[in-house]
Order: C-alpha cells, then structure tokens, then sequence
C-alpha cells in the first residue's frame, strides 16, 4: 500500500503549536494540581474569558431590559438580595456618574454536569458615559489573604474589599449570576438574528451559517458564535480566513455585536409580546443576587446607560497576569492600565489605546 | 524521546514523592499533545483538553509502570479517552469541513499530485464514516506518529487488532479518495 492517503491526511490538517498564552494556562492548571494535590474538575477556564466578560455583560444588559418592564415589579421582589454594608462598597449611582458592578458568576458547563464550584468567574464591569468596560479577573489571582476566588467564598463584603485594597477598583454594585441562564435567554426570545455577508464556519467551533442573509442562532449556536475564533468567510469561490491575524480584536468586534443584537432582540420581543418579559424574569430572577441597595429606579436608569451604548463603545478585556512559582499574581504594568478605568484616577480609559477594528461582519440590521 | 537526562518513566517514579517533576513531562510532551487535540477537535476545545490530559496524568502516575522509557503511548491514550467525552464536537467539525461545495475534479491534482485542501471536504467526509475505534487507530498513527505497539499500549488491545483497525480505516480512505494507485513509492 502506498501512503498516499497518509500524506494527505498529514498535509490537510497540519499540527497547530499551542499559542503562548494557551501553554501558560495548560502548566499554570497543572502546577495548581500539584500544590493541591488533588484532582481538578476537567473541564476548567482556560480559554474562555473574554467569553465570560461578553456573558457577563449580555446577561447584565438582558437582565436589565427585563427587570425596566412595570410588568415584572413583583418578580423583581423576589430576586435574592445580599447586603453588602455600606462601607465596602461606593456610592457611585447608575446615570449620575461612573458606576461599576462586579458581577460574580458561574461558568456554563459545556461539557461536564459539574457545579461543585459556586464561583467560577469574576468580572468588573463598568458603565460610564464613553461605554462600557468589562474586566475579566482571574478567579486564581493572590491577594493578600489567599486566592480571590477564597475571597469571594468569605462573602461578598469581604471580596469587593479585597478588591479595592488589592487592586484599586471601587465597586458599587454586586451582582452574581448564573451564565447558564444566558443560552435560556436566547431561546426564550427565540433566537438571536445575526447578519452574515457570506457563508461562514468555524471548524473549531463546529459554528456554521449562511449569508449572505440575516441567520437566527438559539442559545446553543450564540453560545457557540460568541465563542468562535477561527472564523472563516466563503468569498471569491473559497474560504479565507475573515480574521487573520487580528482574531482576538474581531472576536472582541463580533462579541459586541452580538450583545447589541441581543439586547436588540430582548426589546423587541417584550414589545410584542408583555407577558414575554414575565416569562424572562422567570428564567432570570432564579439565576440572580443583587446587592440589597440595587433599587427599582436604579435599575431602570441602568438600561437607558446599557442600551444607549453603540457596540464599538463596549470593552471587553482581562486582567494581565503572570505566573511566579506557583502562584498567580498581576503582571504590571500592563494590569494598571487595564484597572484605570475602574479606579477613576484617569478620564479616559487606557482601552481605548487598542484601535477599534474595523468591521468584518458589517452592521446590518435583521 | 532520546537525548540527555532521565526517560520519562524515571521522571513518573520521581515524581510521586516530588510531584513538581511532573512539570517536566509537561513541559516534554504538552506541544504534540496539543496539536494532535487540536487536529481532532478545535483548537478551542484543545485550550481546554490538552491540559486536562496532563491534570489526569498527574493524578493517576502511581499506576504508570516505570520501566516504560517513553511516557507518549500513557498520554495519548488519555487524550484519546477524553477526546471521545467530545464526540459531538468532532463530529460537528469533521461534518462542517465535508459541507464545504465540491471544487472542480481537475483541481483535486496540482502538479500531477493530488492536492490535499482540494480533497479536504472528503477527507473529513471519509474520517467521519469511519468507526470511532478505527479512526482513533488511523489518527494516533497518521498524526500522532506512534508505532502499532505505541497504539496498542495507548488504546490497551493486542498489536493484532490495532493492525486490523488501521487496514480497515486506510481501506476505507482510501475507496472515498479513490486511490488506485498501488505503488505510488514513498518520498
């Protein structure tokens, strides 16, 4: 036999190396097995955090469109409510000035039913007149009393605490969600509609669509869309790669697009349909705590700030961090440029140094 | 696997009484690991798995038989276990590559050879009607480069049938790709 169909299979999908960020991740997960000497769940975050800052603000901006609707007052009464004292947290108040909310959430398990772990994911998100700006924080980060994913297990007031001690943020809100809602979203609204200039694919992700037309994604497929890296677009008879080198920034730029499409959606459904808005607070208000100082009013000042925003003035970044020994620790100075914005000691934030990239996926309205 | 310092089964041993040695099986094996867990399914889900295959080598290293010099036959054999966890995701990705329109036939050969993009939509038709064992067989061979015996200790059946399994899957391709060509020499 001839190797013929072995050279092809070799040649058709070359060996991809590890990205430099993926090896870290992989020995840093590794390494926290060693110290703890214990088994981890398998499934873990890497890979997955400006996914989990999208998450954070698509439920964030969902949530809030819901919760505006008078028809959903009493749902609203019963969202679970934890004080945080007044000492912890800032005054800052939702369309009067900068506010920033940390939102703590649960991972969407994709893969293994495991929920062992009640925080998976904390992000800093915050609403100012020139966008919005989320903040993925490792869950791993040392601080001074441990991890901050201890921190956090030591209760609310003790974690946003520690996050102004450590790193300067002043948070003014605390939400903590469960992502899982964010696929029972989309559906509830039945689907989320996208326009795509081509047919586009992701072999990575499995994601596929057709274009040019306007494509309706259910929870599973936004999930999957919002995820995608390796985003391919079939043009001039073949499929180009439609994010070369620039996939981090475009991800970035259809991850925007899909919260405003989302949002979009959500407000168009409950204006069709009242009882609508009923049904996603029942989705929503078990997937939700809110600090007990959250009013009503503010709430509703809280949509006008979200949904007023252009996609372009949404960004989503992490924290930068490096790995010393075994431990997790913020790499400077990169993480104070990336924590101006939530200490309010500059007025512009130091994201906008990244040039907004220019659009593959044309807005189009569907 | 040759060079200089101790093989990976004397690394394994040390390592159970001092587990920051298994950093350096990481830091030996991770980049095939990971390619050959990104060639099946995505580099997304390989940020995930490759790294889980090392977790649960660490985790179960007081089973692995010391006087085994080479640790990729133990690793891949993990990998692979995982890698069926997401059978979804293979299959979605073998069956968005097939998707892809037919190109022209005549494009199928570039310089009087046969041209592996322009084959790739059967390709990945061919990979995906193969039976899970078989493929696990072929690609552990094509991609990962192991030996039979390596896939044997990786898969844990006799040599026999991992030498049935490869004719069957190569049989197979090589009817999709319509390969009649019986003595092409290898460069």
């Amino acid at each position: 036999m001839s190797d013929l169909d072995l050279d092809l299979l070799r040649e058709w999908s070359p060996a991809p190396p590890p990205s430099a960020e993926v090896r870290a991740d992989a020995l840093e997960h590794l390494r926290q097995q060693i110290v703890a000497g214990v088994r981890a769940k398998p499934a873990s975050q890497f890979g997955r955090r400006l996914v989990i800052a999208a998450l954070a603000v698509s439920v964030l901006v969902a949530g809030a469109i819901i919760w505006a609707q008078r028809a959903v007052d009493d749902r609203i009464d019963r969202v679970k409510t934890v004080t945080v004292p007044d000492w912890a947290l800032g005054d800052g108040t939702i369309g009067k000035e900068p506010v920033t909310i940390l939102v703590v959430g649960t991972d969407p398990r994709r893969y293994e039913g495991d929920q062992s772990e009640r925080t998976d994911t904390i992000v800093l998100v915050r609403l100012a007149g020139d966008g919005v700006t989320a903040l993925w924080l490792p869950r791993d980060l040392q601080v001074d009393t441990g991890k901050l994913v201890d921190a956090s297990a030591r209760g609310p007031a003790f974690l946003v605490d520690t996050i102004r001690l450590e790193l300067g943020a002043v948070v003014d809100h605390y939400v903590e969600v469960d992502f899982n809602a964010f696929e029972r979203i989309v559906d509830e609204v039945g689907g989320v509609s996208l326009f795509f200039p081509g047919p586009v694919r992701d072999v990575f992700s499995g994601f596929a669509a057709d274009g040019p037309a306007c494509q309706t994604l259910d929870g599973q497929d936004a999930l999957a869309w919002v995820r995608s890296r390796h985003v391919e677009l079939f043009e001039g008879g073949e499929w180009t790669d439609a994010l070369s080198t620039r996939a981090d920034l475009d991800r970035q730029r259809h991850q925007q697009e899909f919260v405003r499409a989302l949002s979009q959606r959500v407000r168009e459904r409950i204006g069709d349909d009242p009882a609508a808005a009923v049904r996603l607070a029942d989705v929503l208000v078990p997937a939700l705590v809110v600090d007990a100082g959250f009013e009503n009013d503010e709430i509703r000042r809280l949509v006008g700030a979200l949904v007023q925003q252009e996609p372009t003035n949404l960004r989503l970044s992490t924290l930068p961090w490096k790995v010393v020994g075994t431990e997790l620790q913020i790499a400077q100075p990169a993480a104070d440029d990336a924590l101006a914005p939530f200490r309010g000691d500059r007025p512009a934030p130091a994201a906008t140094a990244t040039p907004t990239p220019p659009a593959t996926t044309p807005v189009h309205p569907c | 696997m040759e060079g200089a310092g101790p093989h990976d089964g004397d690394v394994i041993a040390a390592s159970i009484d001092d587990p920051d040695r298994f950093t350096e099986i990481f830091e030996r094996h991770f980049d095939a690991i990971y390619a050959y867990t990104a060639r099946r399914l995505g580099r997304d889900v390989a940020d995930d798995v490759g790294g889980a295959v090392f977790v649960e080598a660490f985790s179960g290293r007081a089973r692995y038989e010391s006087d085994r010099r080479d640790a990729r036959p133990w690793l891949y054999g993990i990998a692979t276990n995982l890698i069926h966890r997401h059978r979804r995701t293979e299959a979605r990705r073998l069956q968005a590559y097939a998707k892809v329109e037919p190109a022209d036939t005549a494009a199928f050969e570039v310089d009087g050879r046969l041209d592996a993009v322009a084959l790739g939509p059967r390709l990945a038709a061919a990979l995906q009607g193969l039976a899970s064992r078989d493929r696990d067989a072929l690609l552990l061979f094509a991609w990962a480069g192991l030996s039979y015996e390596d896939i044997a200790t990786a898969t844990g059946v006799p040599v026999g049938t991992v030498r049935s399994r490869l004719h069957r899957a190569r049989g197979q391709l090589r009817s999709e790709l319509d390969i009649t060509d019986p003595v092409r020499s290898v460069e």
